[in-house]
């Protein structure tokens, strides 16, 4: 049954769409479509960012593990190397401090009535565009530096991964309990 | 369907213990602090309607698990503005447009994260209207506060940051979302390196401006 649902292009696009109402509508309403909220975030004032992506990380591993051990999904899992991974991700961080939303909240906070939002879109179409345009001489070179691949920690450890799992549970409310203790 | 989940359960039952406790732990989480977090921050606005951020972490967690069972893909915004790109680029210099390495690992094509791209804007808007958190603003309050109503600036800085995104999402290969949620929950090492650098290069830009 689920391999015909996976194989209809119609039902993956209206799956789509109806995934992204309910993220959009969550993120909405957790406040993180909101410039403050996540300005206040990097600013370590107000940490209902962090609380967000920790309470979501937590429950989809368990459950996303849960749902590979039943043989209901399989890992799609991101490569990665230092001259990609770090780099990109820095060049993101700045963005990201700088337009105070992500890819995703910046489209939910144009739902909001958040017209500078727009200008965000705008910039990332012509980012991409010109990331594409640079991307031949980029994967040539740089993106190759200290390669590590399609990883995952538990591979990485040659370990289980369900101990991982239970760990990084562990540590995650660890985590939260201490910044809700300091008032964040 | 209903009987293997039943049969997993009863063949996992610690892991099934380990699933059950999440939404006990985050209530107890929450509970201590209720109505304590959010507040008190000269940055924080007014919070109209906004829900626990427990309760919206727990959702998108479960989201993410849905993706996984109905379209064996995780959740991920940035690829749907690589496939926008694309299109457009396809108006500009036609067919052509096919043949850039890029765009032959991203199809410029209306794809699944197309439509999640589009979701969000209309969850967002519900939620928004649904709460009465929905309001026209030029500019974030708190950027008016700080840096005056020069309204041109903020879209400036809005676009150079949203070019930044763009470069930064394909150059690591994912965003906030494909990689700072989809990719740590399934534990993949890229994904954890990605976000703690999202946050440094983040932070570090937040506290120049502010």
């Amino acid at each position: 049954m689920l391999a015909t649902l996976r194989s209809n292009r119609r039902i993956q696009l209206a799956a789509g769409l109806f995934i992204g109402i309910c993220f959009g509508f969550l993120l909405q309403r957790g406040g993180v479509t909101r410039y403050e909220v996540v300005i206040g975030q990097l600013l370590l004032q107000d940490f209902t960012v962090l609380k967000i992506m920790l309470a979501a990380i937590v429950t989809g591993m368990i459950g996303v593990h849960a749902l590979r051990s039943a043989g209901y999904a399989s890992l799609s899992k991101k490569s990665g190397s230092v001259g990609s991974t770090v780099i990109g991700g820095l060049i993101f961080g700045v963005g990201f401090g700088l337009l105070g939303y992500c890819p995703g909240t910046m489209i939910g906070a144009v739902g909001q009535g958040s017209l500078d939002a727009l200008f965000g879109i705008a910039g990332m179409l012509i980012g991409t565009a010109a990331y594409a345009a640079v991307f031949p001489a980029l994967s040539r070179s740089i993106l190759r530096v200290g390669d590590f691949g399609q990883i995952t920690i538990p591979e990485l450890f040659r370990a289980d991964p369900w101990p991982v799992v239970a760990g990084m549970s562990v540590c995650i409310g660890v985590i939260l309990l201490a910044v809700e203790y300091a008032g964040v | 369907m209903f009987h293997r989940v039943m049969e997993w359960i009863r063949t996992n039952q610690g892991k099934a213990l380990l699933l059950a406790a999440i939404p006990v732990v985050l209530v107890l989480i929450d509970s201590r602090t209720a109505g304590s977090s959010v507040t008190a921050s000269r940055t924080t606005a007014s919070h109209t309607g906004h829900w626990s951020p427990y309760v919206v972490g727990l959702g998108i967690g479960i989201l993410s698990c849905l993706s996984f069972v109905i379209s064996n893909r995780p959740i991920g915004v940035s690829t749907a503005y690589a496939q926008t790109s694309g299109l457009m680029g396809r108006v500009v210099v036609g067919s052509r447009i096919e043949e850039m390495p890029y765009y032959r690992t991203v199809k410029p094509e209306i794809g699944w994260e197309w439509m999640l791209a589009v979701g969000v804007l209309i969850g967002g808007c519900i939620s928004a209207f649904l709460s009465g958190d929905f309001r026209f603003e030029t500019a974030p309050p708190l950027w008016v506060r700080e840096f005056g109503s020069g309204v041109a600036w903020r879209w400036f800085g809005s676009g150079i940051g949203g070019f930044l995104l763009g470069v930064g999402s394909r150059w690591a290969g994912g965003c906030t979302s494909g990689h700072g949620i989809s990719g740590t929950l399934q534990l993949v090492a890229s994904s954890w390196l990605a976000v703690v650098c999202f946050f440094v290069g983040g932070v570090a830009t937040a506290f120049m401006l502010y």
